[in-house]
């Protein structure tokens, strides 16, 4: 009986467990994947996708940005393709403005200094803010905000009825999507239907493929390279065969001209390569460390060339010195968000990788936040550092703000613990003999990129 | 981001020396400009913009000259930006006496670095073009470099696949291997070498836009090439998986346990295996970008695109900052992936054609400049034989190189569930084409390729779905079978070869995840045994538990 009793209450453990996991790996992919895809109303997360891919509504940054061209003239090459056969250009046209009335009404703007807001998120503010503030820097944001404001206004009916069959979850999106590739696919076979029998294949195939994709990559930009590269042929393959007299060459000329701005745009925005606003902002077309490196520069303190080493103390001060300390046994080490794993050996074997701290969130809620002992439960186990990213909490983009809340815990955690010792990290703040690399103080100079403890 | 880039620009002496650069290449390649300026005229053909001596130094040698070149003008406006504004925030220089020692030693490293991966390009190359001659695709010029690049890759890989199997993955071992096959070909080695110093054609009808496309992708490649010569990766992506895992493989000398397919990290840890040198495992990655430029440009010329448009165009692609983003800053696989994909679609291309081609066209062709006998001797076996005369020769490249797309990202099956769709679509099989779209959400549904983001638990009908899209699929396709029995036969055929040979491609990596997790559960065999100390919850209290009672 006792055995039976025992037996269960371990399988009421064991599922127990198992949903905390799956509990935890959903909050998780939350957290790190949905971040490129939003937190829409579901089926507007996918209606929206090639508008915030293009203005990158969801992650700001340059490995997502792919630009206006397609955005810009995709739609209007589909339109112009329609001619002969307005009523499809129509059809084009209505689907262009719907997706871009939904897409602005969820997308975010620049607020300053690099900064976002939300028009969903951050309505009242805005409605309080915008008007009496100058905000935002670049001088057509008067007309981006008065159009993302038109917009958030006429898709609130929308939204409403949307909410009625969909939310965070629903039945409708999945056959919604597979009609919506559908009418796709008719357009698509109308417009190349004059066109090179491969040609259609190909275009045809390509559409698969972006459908596939926006579907099941959660807005991940890289993973649809394929159908970006082949838009771009697409875009030139259309303006270089129209380039008759009238009309259609003033369109080529435009189209021309506002490639070659597009060009002088990227290629500043790589050389300025800004990615905060100070004195040095538009210097940085390479990183310092590297150049010194490349051209084997004398060290004036020592007379010696910059080696690597000396470039790993350029990007992320002290932690030359941990890592041989790390690197000097084969203990655990665990790592949360940082990127050091490259440097530590056997790291496939023997670090951890808590990205999110969805583990240890959860060990701190067992522990009841104990500090103490949540530091000996780890160093039973064989860890003895713990890594941390010390920006980990910018990349939450969930409504709920659970990354930074996580983030917040783990940093009471280590506030004054006893079983933890700091052994490098390059914050700076102002202490006691002044300023000083440390974690916690009421004045950080710099907020530093990582913290590495030893347990005690 | 554009506006702050704008308002804060610094670089106006070295944007001034890049719009001069780009106006010398007008003058330089577009003869309206020439005639313009100095009333020349205008030069009439190939043959006599050849004979004018100009064009006689236009090849790939001096291309790389004028890269670095650029790179060496980019760093040199950088040193003194940056030295400027150090003075100005500390009252230091960052770099102290620059010298003509510093400019020697920037050159040696750009060099080495380049000669490092031109050896494993031109390897690749060799073992492409050999593996091509022998089924005898019908390829040429960019097609043939790019397809031959992407099976040369394919087949490097599944080599150091092998290597790494035995623990062989050693200097050594590869640069033997590869010596060998250099050797073994050497014909073909000193034809590719010879290509470096043969003139390029430049095209007749190019004028000032297509050459502000050749300027900028001269500039950009420029930037990036001085981005990647560093001894650490950059960006997390890098530093936790995309770098750090060849690192480790030329560490180990093996491949390592766990992690999802990776063939092309596998590629890049020949940069670790045969140089220890970051930098080149850095360049092989970068250097899928490139290649991607030369099959757009294949794909441009076959839809007939205007010259001029298509270097502007893919000089838009090239700089879209996200591009830009893995070609120098934080490389990855993806670049690597879009090429090989890329060089797929070319083949099919191919394969479309040699179906319509003209049955009493032959099709057989012979091994070009066989360097040694036995070659030629391999060449005759009878399968190769076969599959020289048929069709299949291009289905069977095709699915290799899936297969091998599929090993770089799981997410690269789209590019076979597509290509499947094409398969059925030729001669108008509309009713073929939808079943294959309905069976490939449904196989996605199956496989819960929306777990993987975590979009499944959304969509409470995809249990549903995927069964009414098997059924629908299922409907089209008997459908499809009523309306063109002859056809139908032909293209499951076709669907079959294809498909099978991309599983078979795949196979070698669902077999390591079998040997290390036992398992037969398809996604772990996807993903491969997890990755260092297996942790949860639990097992740290089990532990715990454990040792306080032994206290």
């Amino acid at each position: 009986m006792l055995l039976c009793t025992t037996n269960s209450w371990s399988q009421v453990n064991a599922d127990k467990k198992s949903k905390t996991e799956i509990d935890r790996e959903r909050q998780l992919i939350r957290e790190e994947i949905q971040r490129y895809f939003g937190y829409e109303t579901l089926p507007i997360r996918y209606l929206s996708l090639p508008y915030d891919a293009s203005v990158n509504s969801n992650i700001e940054s340059y490995y997502v940005e792919i630009g206006f061209l397609l955005l810009m003239f995709v739609p209007i090459v589909l339109m112009l393709g329609f001619r002969k056969k307005p009523v499809y250009g129509i059809i084009i046209m209505i689907l262009t403005v719907l997706l871009a009335l939904i897409s602005t009404a969820n997308g975010t703007l620049i607020k300053n200094k690099l900064s976002r807001i939300s028009l969903i998120e951050d309505a009242d503010w805005f409605s309080n803010n915008f008007e009496k503030e100058t905000v935002l820097g670049a001088p057509v944001d008067n007309i981006i905000v008065s159009i993302y404001k038109a917009s958030y206004n006429l898709y609130q009916p929308i939204d409403r009825f949307l909410l009625k069959f969909s939310g965070n979850f629903d039945h409708i999106t999945y056959p919604f999507l597979l009609l919506f590739f559908l009418l796709g696919s008719f357009l698509l076979d109308k417009y190349l239907k004059n066109k090179r029998e491969l040609v259609q294949i190909i275009g045809m195939s390509a559409l698969v493929f972006a459908f596939l994709w926006l579907v099941f990559s959660a807005g991940i930009i890289w993973y649809g390279y394929l159908i970006i590269s082949l838009l771009f042929l697409f875009l030139f393959a259309y303006f270089s065969k129209n380039s008759k007299k009238g009309i259609v060459q003033f369109f080529n000329y435009t189209f021309i001209s506002i490639v070659i701005i597009w060009l002088g745009a990227t290629l500043t925005l790589r050389i300025s390569n800004i990615y905060q606003i100070d004195q040095s902002a538009g210097v940085h077309i390479f990183d310092a460390p590297i150049v010194k490196y490349q051209i084997g520069a004398i060290e004036p303190t020592n007379g010696k060339r910059f080696t690597q080493e000396n470039l790993i103390q350029n990007y992320f001060p002290g932690l030359d010195q941990a890592l041989k300390g790390i690197n000097k046994n084969d203990n655990l080490v665990y790592s949360i968000g940082t990127m050091f794993p490259y440097f530590i050996k056997k790291n496939n074997q023997r670090l951890f990788n808590d990205n999110l701290l969805a583990l240890f969130q959860v060990i701190l809620n067992k522990y009841d936040n104990d500090k103490v002992t949540v530091t000996k439960v780890l160093k039973a186990y064989g860890f003895r550092y713990i890594l941390v990213n010390l920006k980990l909490y910018r990349v939450d983009k969930t409504p709920e703000k659970s990354v930074q809340q996580k983030y917040k815990n783990f940093m009471n955690y280590a506030y004054k613990n006893p079983e933890l010792s700091l052994i490098a990290t390059d914050r700076i703040v102002k202490g006691e003999r002044g300023l000083e690399y440390g974690l916690f103080s009421n004045e950080i100079k710099s907020e530093g990129s990582y913290a590495i403890f030893k347990i005690k | 981001m554009y506006y702050y880039a704008v308002t804060n620009f610094k670089y106006f002496a070295l944007a001034g020396f890049y719009l001069l650069f780009t106006l010398s290449l007008c003058f330089f390649l577009d003869a309206n400009w020439r005639e313009k300026i100095f009333g020349q005229r205008k030069t009439q053909n190939l043959s006599e913009r050849f004979s004018s001596g100009k064009f006689k130094w236009i090849n790939w040698l001096t291309i790389f000259t004028t890269i670095f070149l650029l790179m060496g003008i980019s760093i040199a406006a950088y040193i003194v930006q940056v030295n400027n504004i150090n003075l100005l925030l500390n009252e230091t220089k960052l770099i102290h006496n620059f010298s003509i020692g510093n400019v020697l030693f920037f050159m040696r490293r750009v060099l080495t670095v380049s000669l490092a991966t031109f050896f494993v390009m031109l390897t690749c190359r060799v073992l492409g073009n050999w593996f091509c001659d022998l089924l005898g695709l019908n390829l040429k010029n960019t097609a043939a470099l790019v397809v031959e690049v992407a099976t040369g890759i394919m087949l490097v890989t599944t080599l150091l696949f092998v290597l790494g199997l035995i623990i062989m993955l050693k200097w050594f071992a590869v640069a033997s291997i590869f010596s060998i096959i250099l050797v073994l070909r050497w014909k073909k080695t000193l034809y590719f070498l010879k290509a470096l110093i043969r003139p390029i054609t430049v095209p007749q009808n190019l004028n000032w836009i297509g050459v502000i496309g050749i300027s900028a992708l001269l500039i950009i490649t420029a930037i990036n090439y001085n981005q990647l010569l560093r001894p650490i990766p950059t960006g997390y992506d890098a530093l936790t998986l995309y770098v750090n895992l060849p690192s480790l493989i030329g560490t180990h000398g093996s491949l390592v346990q766990g992690y999802q397919p990776h063939n092309w990290s596998l590629f890049m840890s020949l940069g670790y295996v045969l140089f220890n040198m970051t930098e080149v495992a850095l360049c092989l990655s970068s250097l899928g970008g490139i290649f991607t430029l030369f099959a757009m440009y294949y794909v441009g010329k076959w839809l007939n695109i205007n010259i001029n448009y298509l270097l502007l165009g893919l000089a838009a692609f090239y700089l879209t900052p996200s591009i830009v983003h893995q070609s120098s800053k934080e490389l990855k696989v993806d670049l690597g992936l879009l090429f090989i994909q890329l060089s797929i679609i070319i083949t099919f291309i191919h394969w479309y054609f040699s179906i319509h081609r003209s049955n009493n066209e032959s099709i057989e062709t012979s091994v070009t400049n066989p360097s040694f006998g036995f070659l030629q001797k391999l060449h005759h076996i009878k399968l190769f034989s076969y599959v020289r005369q048929s069709h299949i020769k291009y289905l069977i490249v095709m699915g290799m190189l899936t297969g091998y797309s599929v090993g770089i990202k799981i997410t690269s099956y789209f590019v076979a569930l597509a290509l499947l769709a094409g398969i059925w679509l030729i001669r108008k099989g509309k009713f073929g084409y939808m079943a294959i779209f309905f069976f490939s959400f449904s196989l996605s549904l199956f496989i819960r390729a929306d777990a993987i983001s975590g979009l499944r638990n959304y969509h409470l009908s995809a249990e549903l779905v995927k069964y009414v899209c098997l059924g629908l699929s299922l409907i089209l396709l008997t459908i499809a079978f009523l309306k063109e029995r002859e056809l139908f036969t032909k293209k499951i055929r076709s669907s079959i070869i294809y498909g099978s040979v991309a599983l078979l491609s795949f196979l070698p990596w669902l077999g390591k995840s079998y040997l290390e997790t036992n398992s037969t559960d398809i996604m772990v065999l996807i993903n491969g045994k997890q990755i260092g100390p297996v942790i949860t919850a639990e097992s740290l209290d089990r532990n715990w538990k454990k040792v306080k009672d032994n206290k």
